[in-house]
């Protein structure tokens, strides 16, 4: 079974929370042109997820980002929602998904790839990409996944090995 | 035992959680009749309620609208107004919706109005030819940049009001294929920028 770190019985109601903020998505991906396919995005997205299952943490080493991961992401979709800004909403909830992966710097770079399943990014390429959305968006998500994935594979050999060792 | 980091969390979400309701329950003050204000007729214009269409009406849903047919001397147009102050998110940007409704933007031009800039923009879908201009007005400053919009709307929201007023999103379009010469007509028609 899978380990659980302190904060995972309070990571996911905050979860559930910014999903509910989130909701919005649904309509985008029902209504708009731009945004029909980001469901399948999002799941590309969220594939490290299940990838990691299979290699889990170091609790200890991992609580204290997962918390600041949570508490950020849940303070973004507060204020998104408030303020009715849904790119902060959807922003809070990437952040808070990343705090499920044990924390590296490509990390980073896998809560920007998050702009992939948006529809902020349609806005954007309906300015400057209009004819490749999809096909960014698809490219964003799977390089920033297998990217995340590969690297959190191989830390986590990496520290079983120098466990073994010792 | 619960540890500091799960205590805070969770304190912070009950907080999330009913500040965010509270703030469903009572919304900002929105000012009902403020579409309102604009004339349907006087000397020189008149104008008629046009009904909206199914994906305008999903779109804008419950927040006010006025759609009208204006005609202004020899020229004539359709004007939308939208307040987003109940629903913020009925408010889109228009060059992504004319485009995700199959509109190719030829050009984009920004002219000057009343209190600020609008954006005039030249479309084509299938063979046809029209033209739109819009802009964003909160009563005395008016823009076309729907960042700023996003910005202002946000903070109004944030500071529960006590920033500028919402602003309304004002578009107009060309009928048939008439091309008005804009910057002269949205000089004379002094009523459009009553709101």
């Amino acid at each position: 079974m899978q380990p659980k770190h302190d904060i995972f019985p309070v990571q996911v109601p905050v979860a559930l929370y910014c999903l509910w903020n989130s909701r919005d998505l649904l309509d985008a991906w029902q209504h708009c042109l731009y945004d029909r396919y980001d469901w399948m995005v999002m799941l590309i997205w969220c594939i490290p997820l299940i990838i990691i299952r299979f290699f889990p943490p170091d609790e200890r080493a991992s609580g204290n980002t997962q918390a600041i991961y949570t508490g950020t992401g849940l303070l973004f979709s507060f204020i998104g929602t408030i303020g009715s800004l849904n790119l902060l909403t959807y922003a809070g909830l990437a952040v808070v998904i990343a705090g499920w992966l044990p924390f590296s710097w490509v990390q980073f770079v896998w809560i920007l790839s998050a702009l992939s399943w948006m529809p902020a990014l349609g806005w954007i390429g309906s300015r400057f990409f209009l004819d490749h959305i999809l096909m960014v968006r698809v490219f964003l998500s799977i390089t920033a996944s297998a990217w995340i994935s590969y690297h959190t594979v191989t830390q986590r050999k990496r520290q079983r090995c120098l466990a073994i060792n010792r | 035992m619960l540890g500091n980091k799960q205590i805070i969390l969770w304190i912070s979400l009950l907080f999330a959680i009913v500040f965010g309701a509270a703030v469903k329950w009572f919304p900002l003050h929105a000012e009902q009749n403020r579409l309102q204000r604009l004339p349907v007729k006087g000397l020189f214009f008149s104008s008629q309620s046009l009904p909206l269409s199914q994906s305008e009406m999903s779109v804008f849903g419950q927040a006010p609208v006025i759609k009208r047919y204006y005609r202004f001397g020899r020229h004539s147009f359709v004007m939308i107004v939208v307040d987003g102050s109940a629903n913020r998110h009925a408010v889109h940007d228009p060059l992504y919706c004319l485009q995700g409704d199959g509109w190719h933007i030829k050009s984009r031009e920004a002219i000057s109005v009343d209190g600020g800039q609008a954006d005039l923009l030249r479309l084509s879908r299938n063979g046809l030819d029209r033209e739109a201009v819009f802009w964003f007005s909160d009563g005395l400053s008016r823009h076309a940049s729907m960042i700023r919009y996003w910005l202002q709307t946000t903070l109004r929201r944030l500071t529960f009001g006590l920033s500028d007023p919402e602003p309304v999103m004002v578009i107009l379009q060309s009928t048939g294929n008439e091309k008005p010469d804009w910057r002269s007509l949205l000089h004379q028609c002094d009523f459009l920028f009553e709101i």
